[in-house]
């Protein structure tokens, strides 16, 4: 896992829990002296741990700790990659683009070879079916990032995890349900 | 929180803020470096693409100048051919006439005696036992005649078909031969000497070391032609090493000045009349050098003559940066 997905963990726990959770984490889950760059590659299994320790810190199920990650890392990755964000012109642009363009610029940064496999389709006006395959089965930060990105649009989300690969599913389906929040 | 911990904080706020400025600096270098970089991928594929087709075009500049010596080639077999057709033709209703009394003969037509004279007729006409003694040999020259128009037209097609990245393990000796046979009319008045010792197989584009031949050949004619001094001499050696094989084009013709010599290989130049040279020969004699991963070498004396010696690796396995 790159890098920037660590950085992003670590902006959250210290936001909300502080420095000294965060460094108790990283005795607990990571080598001694470990520090995240962005661009560099780290374990999966160090991740997992760092998440799971939060679950525990926050009194949380992991599952909750995931999508809150997910979505705020949407607003930590929307600052340093605003010129990537630009170039779409909704939310359903953005949803509809994860494969062709975010992750093909993900690709130019970090050489990621890991990368999940995200196919959506518009079913209906104000609903996309998302198809999620990735061997780490992070689809609850999925989850988390597609509400990120809502918030970030001014939309409200219902999100059905119709199938999962946590459940035997080769791929997740996820129905997207979004309308636009009305001031 | 105390005073001392507050700081830290701030510090360690401060070092995060310069951590992210970097970060996103690197980000931004990379990605200009991954877009420079397609872009230059971008260039080379064009380069390639359009070296392709000059390779093509130079192809058939070179075929121009061949066409009137593969049209006389050609001509010269056709002549012979043709005329021994029109003896068969000739010969023809004699041979239907005997096969027709073969026929009646069977089928008890006809008597014995008339068969007899029917024969004895023809005969007295054309003369049976020349009939017999020609058709062989009418019938082999233009086997022979058509056979050498069918080499000189595999010739021409094999060197003018685009086979780029054709490559093999082949003997090397084959685009030379396939090369003379090629130049035959543009080099008979010149005393050709191919010396060639027994070549290992290397992985190379036999249709590349033929231009690359055709090319050569082509220079050293053009140089013999060019003095008067001499009868034109061109030894062609094809001899190996362990660990290279070795082309080596020797002239006796004009040779070639400093300034000659230095741009020989820059593409465009060339020391014929407007109109007669595309100035490209010896850039591509470089380029399917290096294509091969081989090397050229160069010696020349004004009014003495010219020396290429080209060496290509023996490859025995194809090798992926080719």
């Amino acid at each position: 896992m790159k890098g920037v997905i660590f950085r992003g963990l670590e902006s959250l726990v210290i936001e909300k829990c502080g420095m000294a959770v965060w460094d108790t984490l990283l005795e607990k889950n990571a080598p001694e002296d470990r520090v995240y760059i962005s661009v560099q590659s780290y374990p999966d299994d160090e991740l997992v741990g760092l998440a799971q320790y939060v679950a525990v810190a926050l009194q949380l199920p992991i599952a909750e700790v995931l999508k809150a990650f997910g979505e705020y890392l949407f607003g930590y990755l929307l600052p340093r990659h605003s010129t990537i964000i630009a170039k779409f012109d909704g939310f359903v642009s953005l949803i509809m683009s994860i494969d062709s363009v975010i992750h093909s610029e993900v690709a130019k940064l970090y050489q990621e070879p890991n990368l999940p496999k995200i196919r959506c389709k518009v079913i209906e006006d104000g609903l996309i079916l998302m198809h999620y395959y990735s061997s780490r089965k992070l689809c609850l930060c999925a989850e988390g990032l597609i509400y990120g990105a809502a918030a970030h649009y001014n939309m409200t989300v219902t999100l059905k995890h119709i199938e999962c690969m946590h459940k035997g599913a080769d791929e997740c389906a996820i129905e997207v349900r979004f309308k636009q929040v009305i001031v | 929180m105390s005073k001392a911990g507050y700081n830290f904080e701030k510090a360690y706020l401060r070092e995060k803020a310069a951590k992210d400025e970097l970060e996103c600096l690197l980000e931004d270098k990379t990605r200009a470096l991954f877009n420079a970089n397609q872009a230059l991928e971008e260039k080379i594929e064009l380069l390639q693409n359009q070296q392709a087709v000059l390779m093509q075009t130079e192809k058939m500049a070179t075929l121009g100048t061949l066409s009137a010596g593969v049209a006389h080639e050609i001509n010269n077999p056709l002549a012979y051919v043709t005329s021994n057709l029109e003896s068969i033709s000739y010969l023809k209703p004699t041979l239907v006439t005997l096969l027709q009394l073969a026929q009646k003969q069977i089928s008890q037509s006809i008597s014995e005696q008339e068969v007899v004279e029917a024969i004895t007729k023809l005969d007295s006409a054309l003369s049976l036992e020349l009939i017999l003694e020609d058709l062989d040999e009418l019938l082999d020259d233009t086997h022979e005649g058509l056979k050498r128009i069918s080499a000189i037209v595999t010739n021409l097609l094999s060197f003018a078909r685009p086979k780029n990245n054709l490559m093999a393990m082949s003997d090397v000796t084959e685009s030379l031969d396939s090369a003379i046979k090629l130049l035959t009319n543009q080099l008979k008045n010149s005393k050709v000497e191919c010396i060639k010792e027994g070549l290992p197989l290397t992985y190379c584009n036999l249709s590349a070391i033929n231009q690359l031949f055709v090319n050569l050949l082509l220079n050293a004619k053009y140089a013999c032609d060019l003095t008067t001094e001499q009868y034109p001499h061109i030894i062609v050696k094809l001899f190996a090493d362990t660990e290279h094989i070795y082309i080596e084009i020797v002239d006796n013709g004009c040779g070639m000045n400093d300034e000659t010599m230095n741009r020989i290989f820059e593409p465009f130049y060339t020391t014929k009349p407007v109109g007669q040279g595309t100035g490209m020969g010896m850039a591509i004699v470089y380029s399917i050098i290096k294509e091969h991963k081989g090397d050229i070498y160069i010696e020349s004396s004004i009014q003495q003559g010219s020396l290429i010696r080209c060496s290509l690796p023996i490859l025995t396995e194809p090798d992926s940066n080719l």
